[in-house]
């Protein structure tokens, strides 16, 4: 079982357990993703108070084993943080019928997940 | 544990951004450095040994649930019922939860726990502990989260339907993106190829039932910040049922039985008198003094605490309509009207480090701020 303690993070357990418990970490910490591109995205996420819509370079294709997270090429902040309705503009259609899915040419349907407009933390 | 008063660093809010923490102050100060929690050796060791048996526990729990097919006390629909047995049954893999404790006069009892999409993650695992860096090198933590991540992601990779694993949350909201974020990193570099896909942008092809991703290529392994009683009540929810790929969705659906709050009912009565347990029942019971909690609720919404008849706090909030829980008031302890809970991460099968987050009122909510910790030498 996954749920197996035994199985469980096997690399790890190569220093003994009194070792890990407490957290002496590596001297330093390899953010790939965090340290670069989230700053980034703070800096220009203060930028929605003026209601501008500042961008970066970032990308998160940038990045070596990241096998592509801007499919579009955009900012991860252009993709995250954009406002919705402008965003919805650009990349879909009008819902076609009550719902609120949209339909692309692929037949695909979108929208579909992430009714809740508020954040997630707990 | 103390709390000790200190003086922040001079730049702090430069310092954490350019970390890549962007929420420290989103309305009001949520990282505050201005203070530390110390904890002696031995408290980190009983923490710790009380998370490991929480989690056992839980897991006892969600079996004694589907055993005693228990989905209606926990306001779960009768359709998911065998898709959450099939997630538990056939192993699908979790990643995290945090215990939320109340550490009182030597006694450490469990509030709740955040099974499903738990926050403060990146700045329990990461920020803290470049805090203590700059703070006093010489002293340690209860912390290897970052390390946990990692070596888990590392050994999920041979359990996962596909190489590449997809990460959702929703859009325009900072703290989930990092906290989403800082967890893709980690499978980065446990070797994972990661795909970021927003969940307005999860795609369903009605054609061959699968889910897709922006470039329509099938998503088969995803982890989500997002509740899954929300992601079940999408209208994407019933697509679930009959996905062809039975895609593997991280946290698994049986989490859905440990984040509810039924459950602390569940683990009294399968543990009465557990040392780290409060008593808690599906309807309310003698208790002098008690919080009525929401099944679902978050962040310490339509919450209330209750003692001698009497109302002393209430949170407001959209939630309750799907039950409630009572489970007995503990009090948090008051450092001069400052009162913490230890938020403890179990990552894979073990305890991983805390992070504490103080607030001024008895209901830890979303106006709560993060206090960083170290171990006494």
């Amino acid at each position: 079982l996954l749920r197996s303690k035994i199985n469980c993070c096997p690399g790890l357990f190569l220093q003994p357990e009194k070792q890990m418990r407490y957290m002496k970490k590596t001297k330093y910490i390899r953010l790939v993703l965090i340290t670069a591109l989230l700053s980034s995205c703070n800096r220009a996420a203060y930028h929605q108070g003026t209601g501008e819509t500042a961008q970066t370079n970032d990308s998160t294709c940038i990045f070596g084993q990241d096998s592509c997270s801007s499919v579009f090429n955009f900012d991860l902040w252009y993709y995250a943080f954009r406002p919705f309705l402008d965003y919805f503009s650009i990349f879909y259609p009008p819902p076609l019928y009550g719902g609120s899915l949209v339909i692309s040419r692929s037949g695909v349907l979108r929208r579909g997940f992430g009714r809740a407009s508020v954040k997630v933390s707990s | 544990m103390e709390r000790i008063s200190i003086t922040a660093r001079d730049n702090w809010q430069e310092i954490v951004e350019i970390q890549g923490f962007g929420y420290h102050t989103p309305d009001v100060l949520y990282w505050d450095e201005t203070a530390y929690y110390s904890f002696g050796p031995e408290e980190i060791d009983g923490i710790e040994k009380a998370t490991g048996e929480l989690w056992e526990m839980c897991l006892d729990a969600v079996q004694h649930v589907i055993d005693k097919h228990l989905y209606p006390d926990f306001h779960i629909p009768e359709q998911f019922a065998g898709y959450i047995e099939r997630s538990w049954t056939e192993d699908y893999p979790a990643l995290y939860g945090r215990f939320d404790l109340a550490y009182n006069q030597g006694q450490l009892k469990l509030l709740e726990f955040n099974a499903d999409t738990p926050t403060s993650l990146f700045e329990a695992g990461i920020i803290q502990w470049l805090w203590l860096q700059d703070f006093n090198k010489e002293m340690d933590q209860f912390n290897s989260i970052h390390e946990r991540l990692v070596g888990h992601w590392r050994f999920l990779i041979d359990h996962l339907r596909s190489h590449t694993i997809h990460f959702t949350c929703l859009k325009q909201t900072l703290e989930d993106l990092t906290n989403l974020e800082y967890i893709r990193d980690c499978a980065i570099q446990a070797g994972l190829d990661t795909k970021l896909v927003f969940l307005d942008d999860i795609g369903w092809n009605p054609e061959i039932k699968v889910f897709v991703d922006l470039e329509n290529l099938p998503i088969k392994s995803i982890f989500k910040l997002y509740p899954w009683e929300w992601l079940i009540g999408d209208e994407f929810g019933p697509n679930l049922l009959s996905d062809k790929n039975e895609s593997l969705w991280i946290e698994p659906a049986w989490k859905m039985i440990l984040s509810n709050k039924a459950i602390l009912p569940v683990l009294w009565k399968l543990f009465p008198d557990h040392p780290h347990l409060l008593p808690a029942y599906i309807c309310q019971q003698e208790m002098n003094q008690y919080v009525k909690k929401p099944l679902l609720s978050r962040e310490g919404s339509n919450v209330e605490i209750v003692v001698n008849g009497i109302r002393i706090q209430a949170t407001g909030g959209e939630y309750g309509m799907e039950g409630f829980i009572y489970q007995e008031y503990f009090p948090l302890p008051d450092f001069d009207q400052n009162y913490p809970v230890i938020g403890s991460w179990v990552i894979g099968q073990y305890p991983a480090g805390i992070g504490i987050r103080e607030s001024r009122n008895l209901i830890t909510d979303n106006f709560s701020r993060f206090i960083p910790h170290l171990i006494r030498g």
